[in-house]
């Protein structure tokens, strides 16, 4: 890797170099240059690897922040105005916090990445592809050998790139749009789970958790006129509600007849009783 | 994800800071005439005579699919037109519009979440007249909340009494002629209503193509089709079809240009003539949320009434001439729909 007077962040944005890179450039350069893939059997290693990754996701943030800090003002006020809870907040605190201490963030990234590497490395399709990409009967054991371990010493190299792109992936100012699109089709349209593993796979789209909290997260977000709102005057736009009405249907279990309570909707695939905003309303 | 209720931040400056002054119950001041939503024949000649001559403008041989178009920025009536900012409410579960005790748990759902002391709401009828009827019965539940009727379901209902008056003179014969199905009978489809409109705007325009060649040499018997009605009425199927193209279809596309464009005082006038229209098809329901939507509309204390006027419409583009109607904004009926011939109505 060549470091020039103008480097990529990590979102592939040019940027101008300063001082303060220079220390990261080396140590880059020397983690780089170290056997790092070589044993993943050694979790510090691992660990090492992945804080460092995690440091250059945050610091790629933390350049794009600072290039928009004006829109982080407006996004303050905004969360003054609406005064909500921290908890309601996950994203915009993230933000604040890469701006104002990213080393806090590292250890979090770190155990997110390795959480990715660990689903893939121990996914039964990668066991599956092994299988049955090398273990076919009647094959030249000895040429299979050797495929193999050609096989393993690009393999760890190419579950590093993956985690770096899913890491990417489930940052959500950084997906893709058509992929996020994807992903909330897939739960609009109760999309199995086969169907979405593969897709997963694919990486085409984002995993259904990583789209729930995508939903759950951007729900507490509202666009903001460009005007001051009016608290004497509110205006709501009402339909008829019988999308989320619940409905029982009969059904034989063991030869008795039993009641399911099922939601009663094409509209929404299922609303988790445990995630509902308002409360004191629950599914039967 | 659509929630439970969708809510329009409204400026601050709407209010001009004067409390309401309303005897009988916000917003009503108590001073309309309810006589006055029976439409007069001025004001009957006044507004279809206007959509007539509007929709002569755009409907022309050099453009006979003028109809299908979205109207030019010359049409748009809301200054600075912006897209509207709107923020979904939060998920209610087992809750209808069909009974009472619904409708004061979704009240109270707004009442809720929604920070503001007078709350205005828009509905589909049936959301309407629940909260009409609730507000009506228990005064002292909710004062501070108000709905109004939604254009949309309005004029689809008025798109389905032109169907059912015109019925076995019109739209038999062109659909029987066209080989158009799906379309007859006297049930109203929601999901149809784009199809529908696109049929009707498509005989509207064959309609006038074919007066335009008729009066190839005097154009001007266009302009006054009730002077022309007195000279065809001894020619019954002729005068059944103008007087179709005039009264009815010509008043659907008014409707629809008046949402597109922003014209409130047209909206206003489409309660009054909509009530002929339902009165005629025994639209027992919408006769009713007529009456009462006039009441709240022209009754309702000044605040509230800029506030309809500027929350008439919605667009979710910003561009001249998108207006759509505000209870359109919960539904799933494309407002834009391709037809068969891939032709793109407004």
């Amino acid at each position: 890797m060549e470091f020039n007077d103008e480097c990529e962040d990590t979102r592939g944005r040019v940027r101008e170099r300063n001082d303060s890179d220079d220390d990261d450039d080396d140590s880059a350069q020397a983690w780089f240059n170290s056997d790092r893939y070589s044993d993943y059997d050694d979790h510090d290693d691992v660990m090492e690897g992945l804080c460092h990754e995690a440091r250059g996701l945050l610091l790629g943030a933390r350049d794009v922040i600072e290039q928009h800090i004006e829109a982080v003002d407006s996004l303050k006020e905004t969360v003054e105005w609406f005064k909500m809870p921290g908890s309601a907040n996950r994203r915009k605190d993230g933000m604040r916090r890469i701006l104002e201490d990213p080393e806090t963030l590292i250890p979090e990234g770190a155990e997110g990445l390795a959480r990715h590497l660990e689903g893939l490395t121990g996914h039964s399709y990668s066991r599956q592809m092994q299988a049955a990409t090398y273990n076919i009967k009647g094959r030249d054991n000895e040429e299979v050998r050797k495929a193999k371990k050609a096989w393993k010493k690009t393999h760890e190299l190419r579950v590093a790139s993956i985690v770096s792109s899913m890491a990417r992936l489930t940052d959500q100012s950084s997906v893709p749009p058509l992929v996020l699109m994807r992903s909330i089709d897939n739960l609009l349209t109760c999309t199995p789970s086969a169907g979405w593993s593969r897709q997963c796979r694919e990486q085409v789209c984002l995993s259904r958790n990583a789209t729930e909290d995508y939903l759950d997260e951007v729900s507490w977000w509202k666009p903001m006129p460009n005007y001051s709102v009016s608290n004497t005057y509110g205006f709501v736009v009402y339909d008829n509600m019988e999308f989320r009405q619940s409905v029982e249907k009969q059904r034989l279990q063991n030869g008795q007849l039993v009641k399911t309570t099922l939601m009663h909707t094409t509209t929404s695939t299922c609303t988790p009783t445990s995630t509902l905003p308002y409360p004191n309303l629950t599914l039967t | 994800m659509r929630g439970s209720g969708t809510q329009l931040p409204l400026e601050e400056t709407l209010f001009d800071g004067v409390e309401p002054d309303c005897p009988v119950r916000w917003p009503l001041t108590g001073k309309l005439d309810m006589v006055s939503i029976v439409p007069t024949d001025e004001q009957i000649q006044e507004f279809v005579g206007r959509d007539w001559a509007d929709m002569l403008a755009v409907c022309t041989l050099a453009d006979p699919a003028g109809l299908m178009h979205r109207l030019g920025p010359e049409w748009d009536q809301v200054p600075n037109r912006e897209r509207t900012v709107y923020w979904e409410l939060p998920i209610m579960i087992d809750v209808g519009t069909t009974s009472y005790a619904d409708t004061r748990t979704r009240c109270q759902f707004v009442e809720d979440q929604v920070d503001a002391r007078y709350i205005i709401k828009v509905g589909d009828m049936q959301t309407f007249q629940r909260d009409w009827w609730f507000n009506f019965k228990f005064p002292a539940a909710f004062p501070n909340q108000v709905t109004f009727a939604g254009e949309f379901h309005a004029r689809y209902h008025v798109q389905h009494a032109d169907k059912r008056l015109n019925e076995s003179l019109v739209y038999l014969p062109l659909f029987m002629h066209f080989g158009i199905k799906g379309l007859t009978g006297p049930k109203l489809e929601m999901k149809k209503q784009a199809m529908m409109e696109q049929w009707q705007l498509l005989f509207l325009s064959g309609t006038v193509m074919w007066l335009r060649r008729v009066f190839v040499n005097d154009l001007g018997r266009l302009e006054d089709i009730p002077a022309l009605l007195g000279h065809v009425k001894k020619n019954f199927p002729v005068l059944n079809h103008i007087g179709w193209a005039y009264y009815h279809c010509n008043f659907i596309w008014g409707d629809k240009k008046a949402t597109r464009v922003g014209d409130t005082r047209r909206l206003n006038f489409m309660w009054q003539y909509s009530l002929l229209m339902y009165g005629l098809t025994n639209k027992n329901t919408y006769k009713k949320g007529c009456l009462q939507n006039w009441l709240l509309l022209e009754d309702c204390e000044d605040n509230v009434k800029e506030v309809v006027d500027k929350r008439r419409t919605y667009t979710e583009t910003g561009r001249p001439c998108s207006g759509g109607d505000m209870d359109h904004l919960r539904e799933r009926v494309s407002l834009i729909c391709l037809g068969n011939d891939n032709c793109l109505i407004f």
